[in-house]
């Protein structure tokens, strides 16, 4: 069967859910699940949410999330999940920032933390943990990163379909530390790696820890229903001079005086 | 009884007035109350305190508070019926509020978590989106009854009105398209793509909750392009509404909100919440003609004076940052007492009312000499919007 693309096929999705679905996986990537259009249009029917489980069923790195009902005022921003969970001076005048997530606020919360270490006798050097990071958006990620590199081309690459080099972005402000260390472990994963790998690479940082948890692809979101959204997987990421698969390697174990 | 341009019509959005039954009036009121010349007034709904408090712009006093139902979000004044109606989030209801009478008042069930309105140009047909339930109900205000309700949104937001009152353009927040419907038909006719997917890079669960689709499909008066910046993206769609095709992507600052446009229509406004950035567009070069600085957690831009100064409404400050239109430069700031929400510039574009959520109060701006003139008290508790009619309504 001819079937309609891009945007055409979009448009047709008003009337036909699965044919949304269809196209943004895009038909010519079923067979990589096992599926092919005709068959989903056949066995779902209309039913766009059996057809993302069908996606799901044929590729273990898939996955179906269900989002949290909509409210006012988490779609304000204003009350953004916090991103840094803990920030505290240790004993011998080293700070450290606890990065758990890369919320719409990240940057902001970062620079506070920053701001908060400056008014207590902290020595300018500063453990970045990131041992309960599981990653999340990619966009915002470099946009941390940015903090402590400055503007960086082309500092990694997307490879798959749609092969691209990303920047680090130029920002308003710099993180003013004298040396920095980056915590990671096992939970450290996606995007809490890469920036780990850039932050080694184009910062100076020091890794210490424990090997990460090595994904080292994207997923791309596609809305299925209200309340539904398909996490695809997509490209595969690359930090030239470091390795993400397998786990980044750290440089050394955890140093001394800070809690396991 | 009231002679508005279609131009407003089109673009009249109130905000909240849930009506959980009956009407109860303040001490306040005097006599009798009645709304009819609506058009002097301005309704503030109270999240709250559940009640919609009503103003007038003669005076800048508070004349009443009108009891609705729970948390009000916003509210529509259908002059041309003499209507106002309130969204109740919490209920899933809507109050119809007869102005003329206020303690005639109908409550209707909808679907799920109604919010965002928009009225028709023909004035009586209301677009309501129920943001919960992925569904818009559309009113008659005629009948006072749904007529018709459509489902395959994402999170509906926002609503937009074709010129004619033919289409309905959907913001979902949800997903990265602008939903399209036949308002005769009552059937989704057309999905507008935005952006691509979003890319995240997360092991498990982690980025979905701050996942922010479309909030606004924002067109230019004569109805031909839209505006719709994507939560997710650093730029702004610019979409041909009569093709139902993008046209371009214009680059903005970071975590763009959405665009708000001047009332004559030459610039759209889009508060870049990441950078605290201001991009001005041009709509008729469909490029950024300026950048300037704005503020954390920016709300909403109101215009007024002649279209020569832009307030910019920064919730995370508590205060106005003020752009000159015709310089296309910064024109100071104004600190504002509570923390504010939304605004509404009066037709004449001379007055910006301020609702100010941490203070249960109204702020009231001179625009011409762009200075806060007053503050009105204890309007109610957390006042979440203002709205007049025959302005440029819009919610957050």
């Amino acid at each position: 069967m001819a079937m309609a693309l891009g945007s055409a096929a979009l448009a047709a999705g008003a009337a036909d859910p699965v044919l949304r679905v269809i196209a943004a996986v895009g038909p010519e990537r079923l067979g990589a699940f096992g599926l092919s259009a005709e068959g989903l249009r056949q066995d779902c029917d209309r039913d766009a949410l059996c057809a993302a489980r069908s996606i799901v069923a044929g590729d273990a790195r898939a996955r179906l999330a269900q989002t949290p009902p909509p409210d006012t005022d988490r779609i304000r921003w204003a009350r953004s999940l916090p991103s840094v969970a803990e920030v505290a001076l240790l004993g011998d005048g080293r700070g450290l920032i606890r990065l758990e997530r890369f919320g719409r606020k990240a940057g902001r919360e970062l620079r506070a933390g920053l701001e908060g270490l400056a008014e207590t006798r902290w020595d300018g050097r500063l453990l970045l943990d990131l041992r309960r990071h599981r990653g999340g958006d990619l966009g915002r990620m470099l946009r941390v990163a940015g903090h402590f590199t400055g503007a960086v081309p082309a500092a990694l690459r997307l490879q798959g379909e749609a092969p691209q080099p990303l920047d680090i972005p130029e920002r308003s402000w710099r993180a003013e530390v004298t040396a920095l260390t980056l915590l990671v472990g096992p939970e450290t994963a996606s995007s809490a790696e890469i920036l780990a790998a850039l932050l080694r690479r184009h910062a100076g940082a020091r890794v210490l820890g424990a090997r990460t948890a090595g994904k080292d692809y994207l997923h791309r979101i596609v809305p299925i229903v209200q309340g539904w959204q398909l996490y695809l997987p997509a490209e595969t990421v690359a930090v030239p001079g470091e390795t993400l698969a397998g786990g980044l390697l750290p440089d050394g174990p955890l140093p001394p005086g800070v809690a396991p | 009884m009231f002679d508005l341009p279609t131009l407003f019509r089109s673009t009249r959005v109130i905000s909240p007035v849930a009506l959980a039954g009956a009407i109860a009036l303040s001490a306040g009121a005097a006599g009798a109350a009645s709304f009819e010349d609506s058009g002097r007034y301005i309704f503030v709904p109270n999240r709250a305190s559940a009640d919609v408090a009503v103003i007038d712009s003669r005076t800048d006093s508070l004349v009443t508070r009108i009891q609705v139902g729970n948390v009000p979000h916003q509210v529509v004044i259908a002059d041309r019926v003499g209507k106002m109606v309130a969204s109740n989030t919490d209920d899933n209801t809507v109050s119809i509020v007869d102005l003329a009478a206020p303690e005639r008042a109908k409550t209707l069930m909808l679907d799920v978590e109604p919010e965002h309105m928009e009225l028709g140009p023909d004035g009586i047909t209301l677009a309501v989106g129920n943001i919960g339930a992925g569904t818009v109900s559309l009113l008659s205000l005629h009948t006072d009854r749904e007529i018709a309700r459509i489902d395959g949104l994402f999170e509906p937001h926002n609503l937009t009105f074709s010129p004619d009152g033919s289409l309905l353009y959907v913001a979902n927040l949800g997903a990265d398209h602008i939903s399209v419907i036949d308002v005769a038909e009552a059937a989704l006719i057309s999905e507008i793509p935005v952006v691509g997917s979003t890319p995240v890079a997360a092991a498990g669960e982690g980025a979905e909750e701050e996942y922010q689709g479309i909030i606004n499909v924002t067109r230019t008066p004569d109805g031909r392009f839209g505006f719709a910046a994507h939560g997710e993206g650093n730029s702004l769609a610019v979409v041909d509404l009569r093709s139902f095709g993008k046209v371009k992507n214009i680059d903005l600052g970071e975590l763009p909100w959405r665009a708000f446009s001047t009332a004559d229509g030459r610039y759209m406004l889009v508060p870049n919440n990441g950078d605290e950035t201001v991009s001005v567009i041009s709509t008729s070069r469909l490029e950024v003609v300026a950048t300037l600085p704005g503020a954390e957690d920016m709300t909403g831009v109101n215009t007024g004076w002649f279209e020569t100064v832009a307030a910019v409404v920064s919730r995370g400050e508590d205060k106005l940052v003020l752009i000159d239109l015709i310089e296309m430069a910064p024109a100071g700031e104004i600190a504002l007492p509570g923390t504010p929400e939304t605004g509404v510039t009066t037709p004449d574009g001379r007055k910006l009312y301020v609702a100010l959520s941490g203070s249960d109060q109204v702020a009231v701006v001179d625009l011409k000499t762009r200075t806060l003139v007053k503050t009105i008290d204890d309007v109610g508790e957390e006042p979440w919007g203002v709205t007049m009619a025959g302005a440029l309504n819009y919610c957050h």
